[in-house]
């Protein structure tokens, strides 16, 4: 029998099971979760091989994928019924790091916080004084410039602050430091961790780098999610 | 921040692209203005050249050769209409005016019209707009010529200076009196006494001599070649040298009464004389326009395929930067957009660049016309003011922004089905 889902629930997954149309030639790729529990403010590391489903499992995790059965719940909204305008939990309940940043080229690092506050659910007058404060907390003095005039390690910044910036309550992490040398991994890595401690997201951080291993408390493998579920 | 920053910030990431697009836009719709303005435009300018005249008799072949010969200086009438069939035609009808004219000569390429006083106290070259000298005054004697505004302007003639007309079309109006194109009458020197203001029809570049001037210098040439020597006067005039080419004839009118039926009745009696044309200038230039028509439907389709074609390259280049977009797309559906709102983000963009192009499309209208119309007036003497017609811009820039956006809906399809998870990361 499952584990009984927390009410202080960022993200819970239950009995899901996911596979890509096939196309009569080979088996498609399936994923099944039994069950996957991550309290808010809490942190989790999600590790496994490459191609073993992790960008699948993200993609459910945002409604961007629609699975064949089970639930996900977003701060205890179930994802996938009816009554659910998925983009609009996605907006509001979610902030997304990527491994290239995937900032707007052509925004300045403010207006790429201000294009994910548009998603949200905050009050327009919040917007920028949000997007300010957050920048200025994470040490980027010049909010105005474009993102491309920014350093790597700026706009690594930027990306995390744009995570933030809705105040989710689930902040998905996909490789995040894949594209950076082990040391400023590491510093991005405690940036992203203390940040969103300071605004109380649950942080699920998606990665095949074993050496982020030992910085978790609670690490799980993507394959044992299948068969044994994991709540903390 | 809203949707629309992030449409006008993509059409500035692709600065280029944008640019080149609209402008491709704005020349199609541009184009298509310009041609819908000259037309209008034309016609009026056409229009305004017919005068107060209701009817236009000459030995032409056709009334509409008539008319564009006798007021639009086209070419020389083809013959002469004798004094007898003119003082027939005098007697013929208690007329309001009945102006003789007389065509031929020329000055540097401008057309010398000769003709009586009344040309210029009854017969109105636009109507309600009466002549009306700039400075001078009209002739009141032989050897005295008056200007056309634009022959003045053209030729740089003053008050007072001295000119002689030349028998034929003339030489270029860029070189001098010379003989190519006709013989030089010499020997009679015609001074300015009036330069006209403008009227904006045809008659700007004609200047003006009195008809006897013009009997006077053909009488000269007559006795010529009679082997008679010495200066001509109105008293050596035979009745053969005194010709005209052309009247202008108008029927009384009262305020209120309908000159139409009259008129036409005038007009079927004139027609039974096969000796002479007679035409109703406004009714011809109704027909060269119906004619005209069908180039002008040539020109117009020629335009908006144009515009067409505008579209398939907005097409074209939006499709091309979806390669580069669809990232970009990618971040807004996972920043919490959905697929309708970038959809119409796709179709805004192209929307834009349709209507960036159709509002550049207008000056270049503007700037088109305006060189069109110098160009009119240098070349063919064709005063045509720009009209130009607000609901016209109005519906091309709507069109343009309509197909614009139709040639949006291909990238905004591609948009809305751009895959998240193969834009962000490779599939895991």
């Amino acid at each position: 029998m499952a584990p009984a889902a927390s009410a202080q629930s960022a993200l819970s997954i239950r009995d899901l099971a996911f596979a890509y149309p096939s196309d009569g030639r080979e088996v498609p790729f399936q994923l099944t979760i039994k069950h996957f529990e991550l309290a808010r403010a809490s942190e989790c590391l999600l590790v496994g091989r490459s191609g073993g489903g992790k960008s699948t499992f993200l993609q459910l995790v945002a409604g961007l994928l629609e699975p064949q059965q089970g639930t996900v719940k977003l701060d205890d909204i179930d994802l996938f019924v009816r009554s659910t305008n998925r983009d609009l939990l996605r907006g509001a309940k979610l902030g997304f790091v990527f491994q290239t940043f995937n900032l707007l080229q052509g925004f300045s690092a403010l207006e790429n916080l201000m294009v994910a506050l548009m998603f949200s659910t905050l009050p327009k007058s919040e917007w920028h004084a949000r997007g300010m404060s957050l920048l200025a907390a994470l040490g980027i003095d010049k909010p105005n410039a474009s993102v491309e005039e920014l350093s790597v390690g700026q706009q690594q910044r930027v990306a995390i602050a744009r995570a933030l910036v809705c105040k989710p309550a689930l902040v998905l992490a996909d490789e995040p430091t894949a594209s950076l040398d082990p040391e400023n991994a590491k510093i991005a890595m405690e940036l992203l961790r203390e940040h969103c401690r300071v605004e109380g997201a649950a942080l699920l951080v998606v990665s095949h780098d074993p050496s982020l291993v030992p910085l978790f408390a609670r690490v799980e493998q993507l394959q044992s999610l299948a068969t044994a579920g994991g709540a903390r | 921040m809203t949707d629309f920053t992030i449409v006008l910030r993509s059409l500035r990431v692709r600065l280029f692209s944008t640019i080149v697009t609209a402008l491709l836009v704005a020349t199609s719709a541009g184009l298509l203005l310009t041609i819908l303005s000259l037309r209008s435009a034309g016609k009026a300018a056409f229009e305004r050249g017919s005068g107060n005249a209701h009817l236009l008799v000459s030995a032409d072949q056709s009334p509409l050769v008539a008319v564009l010969n006798g007021l639009f200086y086209a070419n020389p009438p083809r013959a002469p209409l004798s004094q007898a069939k003119v003082s027939e035609i005098r007697r013929l009808f208690p007329w309001d005016f009945m102006v003789e004219t007389q065509l031929g000569d020329s000055y540097r390429g401008f057309p010398v019209l000769a003709t009586t006083p009344e040309f210029f106290t009854k017969f109105e070259p636009v109507v309600g707009e009466p002549w009306a000298p700039a400075s001078g005054k009209f002739f009141d004697g032989n050897m005295q010529v008056v200007l056309g505004a634009a022959c003045a302007r053209e030729t740089g003639l003053r008050m007072g200076a001295k000119l002689v007309l030349t028998h034929g079309s003339g030489a270029s109006r860029e070189g001098g009196e010379g003989e190519e194109h006709g013989h030089v009458h010499r020997e009679y020197e015609f001074e300015v006494v009036g330069i006209l203001k403008p009227t904006g029809s045809p008659h700007d570049r004609a200047l003006f001599v009195s008809l006897e001037s013009s009997w006077i210098l053909h009488a000269h040439d007559r006795r010529e070649r009679e082997g008679l020597e010495g200066k001509v006067t109105a008293a050596d005039l035979l009745e053969d040298d005194r010709k005209v080419t052309g009247m202008l004839l108008r029927l009384p009118t009262r305020s209120g009464s309908n000159v139409s039926s009259a008129l036409q009745q005038v007009f079927d009696t004139l027609r039974r004389d096969t000796s002479i044309t007679v035409a109703q200038p406004a009714d011809q230039i109704d027909k060269l326009f119906n004619i005209v028509a069908n180039v002008d439907g040539i020109f117009i389709a020629l335009a908006i395929v144009t515009l067409f074609s505008s579209a398939v390259a907005i097409l074209l280049s939006m499709v091309n930067s979806m390669a580069q977009r669809r990232r970009q797309i990618a971040v807004l559906r996972v920043l919490g957009a959905s697929q309708s709102r970038v959809f119409g983000i796709v179709l805004t963009e192209a929307a834009v660049i349709g209507l960036l192009g159709s509002v550049a499309g207008i000056l270049v209208s503007v700037i088109a016309l305006t060189i069109a119309t110098a160009w009119l007036r240098e070349s063919l003497g064709l005063i045509i003011a720009p009209d130009f017609d607000p609901r016209a811009s109005v519906i091309v820039a709507a069109g343009a922004v309509a197909l614009s956006a139709l040639a949006g809906l291909v990238p905004a399809v591609m948009a809305y089905r751009t895959s998240v998870s193969t834009q962000l990361r490779p599939l895991g």
